[in-house]
């Protein structure tokens, strides 16, 4: 079985990277919920809360049903990358990115209202096309909420677990999480190590959701106008 | 603490290219086919991860061990996981696998076998079956039978030893088998039945007595071949590895019994 | 020079406009909810008229009939919002510097360095915009958008939410720009007085339609706006240059055109160039030179404009600069006023008020 060091950095390393493609695609839902207020909204807005009211083995099983080699996506993925998704850390980013999702697309939607829309305007009569107005004026105004959303994402990803163990497997080295490994570690009597890996979850967890209180609250004290 | 993220990060071009760079990384390592799945019983997984890295020795090909209860990997096989070998605690899971075919039948082995023993706290006196239930007062832990196999074969003995009725009300039905042995080491119960080998994983608790296997229905572990494995030979000299000799050790050691043919 | 030809409606409200708007300063006024903001939308290219055309400088930036509109970051049209709408995330000199980096390369563009002299603000560059106050915000944001090197400025109620001292300084420097850089400015407002002293045509507005448009005075003193007219009071604001500071009881001296105004005293002023400002009912007109009066201020001097309505008539007259009065129509007629004849203009030293006119140059 892997070692301790192994399971911290498999976690972080498949958080980070659910995170990271995350972040795009929840920045964008965010901005055509709050700057283009779409006729669908309600639709998408759904859509992008189920992984809350769903159990996570059932999105894990879903997930792996269309994903397995069998599957209706498993015969594209296999053309795409010449290889399966499932029961690989990239299957585990995608579980984690799944679940956070309702979090960080929530969280991005404060962050861009708090943007004043006219500073957007001004900055588009001063020559910055909408583009470089997203970039260097929404952006940096809403850096801090939008941080803070990328935080509880990481912390939502490194907890995953029910999704995570259908989908991606549990398998030490590839993709035994923090969570899987501290399961499984005590379905086989290893408590010590067990107990060991759950401090270092409390205090990963802790340490991110100190720094996204920290943002917060900075946040609410106006910052923006 | 002034916090301030200046703009120029957001748009620095080291950023962009970390950005790519992991961007990259995730497309390149995306699948790879050249690896055996085996899909283990969490309870069996540290016997079976000794005996698939001898396996990797002499056969050049990683073992990714899949490790959880027996029931969730069956569903995984039959939502169609890319799995190579099942080795399962219990034949119920197997049997299901049978049944919607996504299992050699020829391939099915019966791997090793568990036993059943009564635990106590470590101090307490050792006895026999049935009598050390009925002697030692307080509440006895068993796996819920209607959640985990362990507690249908405990019941299985108890009711065949005679003794069922008598200690029904103290009975202690918990989660899974090792929430049982847990309830023992803590103090929630006195007594408990459990596998042999949770007994010897878990600490402060100590084998009171063994239940003679006759008692109860046999707890096999079996092992087989998935139906849709593209790896077939290299899978069914994986199980057939599963009995050898090297293997046989090793599961005794962990406190298991390999099944002769 | 803009030509407009648009209509555009948004729920209940409606606007059709068809106007052209000379170079200079042009002013567009109205009540609240006529229109005036909506017009600079479109102008800038932040709003998208329903149909019609509108053109800059025989440039086309928004045809119907051709599906065309130019998006607003390619229109070099620069926008001053009522409260600035500074970026909180850069300092002062960031956001003028924000300005000065995407605008368009033309010749009109100032240098941020240039700007701050100019208005003044060179010593706030690092500040943080949060702890501006109303008048500094104002010409940062002027700054911000003279930097990108407009062709044409809208300023959209730029001076509404100052008190009257500061709304008197920042029409100085609007004034004083226009004069700098000669670039052309369409002012909104609903302050009678405001237009009548920066603009040299004003279009009115009202629920959506053009109901006048012509020079200020004829059209904001004189006939046919109705209820719209119905403002406060008119000023008029003067260039001056102080002679003597004054003190405590002491009145001070201000050299207006070729006269010398009695002021309050100005010890609190550290600029020599300062405005006068006074109320058009402050004044007193007289054919005859009155003796023996407590009023310090007698000047003589030609009456240059008269307009009058059913509701209210003024008087303009030229002390250098133009300055309002009001009268009645009756006291028009008994003095036989006209436009040629000089009068006497008398008013208290207290109906005056200064203002510092601060424009630092390089």
């Amino acid at each position: 079985m892997s070692s301790e060091g192994e399971v911290i950095l498999l976690s972080l390393r498949v958080a980070a990277l659910a995170m990271v493609g995350l972040v795009p695609i929840s920045l964008g839902i965010a901005w055509l919920l709050v700057r283009r207020n779409p006729r669908g909204r309600w639709l998408i807005e759904a859509l992008v809360s189920m992984p809350l009211a769903l159990p996570p083995v059932v999105i894990g099983f879903g997930l792996l049903w269309l994903f397995s080699p069998t599957g209706p996506l498993g015969e594209v993925i296999d053309s795409l990358f010449g290889g399966d998704l499932v029961f690989t850390w990239f299957a585990a980013s995608l579980a984690s990115a799944i679940v956070a999702l309702p979090l960080v697309v929530r969280t991005f939607v404060i962050a861009l209202e708090a943007v004043d829309p006219r500073l957007e305007l001004a900055s588009r009569s001063l020559g910055a096309g909408p583009w470089r107005t997203f970039a260097y004026v929404t952006i940096p105004i809403a850096a801090r909420g939008l941080l803070a959303g990328v935080l509880i994402g990481f912390v939502r990803a490194l907890s995953e677990f029910g999704a995570t163990i259908v989908v991606a497997g549990n398998i030490p080295g590839q993709t035994q999480t923090l969570p899987l490994a501290i399961f499984t570690r005590i379905q086989t009597g290893d408590d010590s190590v067990a107990i060991r890996l759950v401090v270092i979850s409390v205090v990963l967890a802790l340490v991110s959701l100190l720094l996204h209180n920290r943002l917060v609250s900075r946040l609410a004290s106006g910052r923006s106008r | 603490m002034v916090f301030r993220i200046p703009a120029s990060f957001v748009r620095s071009r080291r950023l962009q290219f970390a950005l790519l760079f992991v961007v990259g990384l995730m497309l390149i390592s995306c699948g790879g086919n050249d690896r055996l799945v085996v899909s283990t019983a969490a309870s069996i997984g540290d016997a079976v991860s000794e005996i698939a890295v001898e396996f990797e020795k002499s056969e050049s090909i990683h073992v990714a061990l899949n490790l959880s209860g027996s029931n969730a990997l069956a569903s995984q096989v039959d939502v169609g996981a890319p799995v190579d070998v099942v080795l399962f605690a219990g034949s119920g899971p197997m049997n299901r696998l049978l049944a919607s075919g996504n299992v050699e039948p020829k391939s099915v082995e019966k791997i090793v076998e568990n036993r059943l023993a009564v635990i106590g706290r470590s101090g307490a006196e050792a006895g026999s079956f049935p009598e050390l239930l009925t002697s030692i007062g307080g509440k006895i832990a068993i796996a819920d039978p209607g959640l985990a196999p362990a507690g249908s074969y405990a019941e299985e003995a108890m009711r065949s030893a005679d003794v069922y009725e008598a200690v029904e009300s103290r009975l202690l039905p918990t989660l899974d088998v090792r929430a049982a042995a847990a309830a023992v080491q803590s103090g929630g119960a006195d007594l408990g039945i459990v596998y042999v080998t949770d007994a010897m994983a878990v600490d402060a608790v100590n084998i009171l007595t063994m239940i003679p296997p006759e008692s109860h229905s046999p707890i096999i572990y079996p092992a087989a071949v998935v139906a849709g494995s593209s790896q077939q030979e290299l899978s069914s000299r994986f199980v057939a590895f599963l009995r050898s000799d090297f293997a046989k050790s090793v599961f005794e050691r962990h406190g298991f019994v390999p099944v002769d043919r | 020079m803009i030509k407009l030809d648009l209509a555009i409606a948004r729920g209940d409200f409606h606007l059709e406009i068809n106007a052209s708007l000379e170079s200079g300063i042009s002013a567009i006024f109205g009540p609240s909810g006529s229109g005036k903001s909506t017009t600079l939308a479109c102008i800038a290219g932040l709003m998208q008229p329903d149909s019609g055309s509108i053109a800059l400088d025989g440039e086309s930036l928004f045809d119907s009939n051709e599906n065309l509109h130019v998006s607003p970051e390619n229109r070099s049209v620069g926008l001053v919002f009522q409260d600035g709408a500074l970026f909180p995330h850069l300092d002062v000199q960031g956001n003028i510097e924000f300005g000065a980096k995407f605008g368009g390369a033309n010749s009109r563009k100032v240098y941020p360095d240039e700007l701050m002299k100019l208005l003044g603000i060179h010593d706030l560059a690092e500040r943080d915009i949060a702890g501006l106050s109303g008048g500094e915000r104002q010409r940062v944001a002027l700054a911000r958008s003279l930097a990108a090197g407009p062709r044409v400025l809208l300023l959209d109620e730029p001076v509404a939410s100052l008190d009257a001292r500061l709304r008197t300084t920042v029409l100085g420097y609007l004034k004083e720009i226009h004069r700098e850089l000669g670039i052309p400015m369409i002012y909104v407002s609903h302050n009678v007085s405001e237009i009548v002293h920066l603009a040299e045509q004003v279009i009115v507005l009202d629920h959506g339609t053009v109901v006048a448009n012509g020079p200020p005075r004829a059209v904001l003193l004189g006939q046919g706006i109705g209820q719209l007219a119905n403002f406060e009071d008119v000023e008029s604001y003067l260039s001056g240059t102080l002679v003597d500071r004054g003190s405590g009881d002491r009145s001070a001296r201000v050299k207006v055109g070729n006269y010398e105004f009695v002021t309050p005293s100005a010890e609190h002023i550290d600029s020599d160039e300062v405005i006068v400002t006074i109320r058009a009912s402050d004044v007193i007109v007289a054919t005859e030179l009155p003796r023996a009066i407590s009023a310090r201020n007698v000047i003589s001097a030609p009456c240059v404009d008269l307009t009058q309505s059913e509701e209210r008539s003024f008087a303009t007259f030229d002390v250098g600069e133009p300055l309002v009065v009001e009268l009645t129509s009756s006291a028009i007629a008994e003095l036989e006023l006209s436009i040629g004849v000089s009068a006497h203009l008398v008013f208290k030293t207290t109906s005056l008020t200064l203002t510092p006119r601060g424009i630092l140059r390089s």
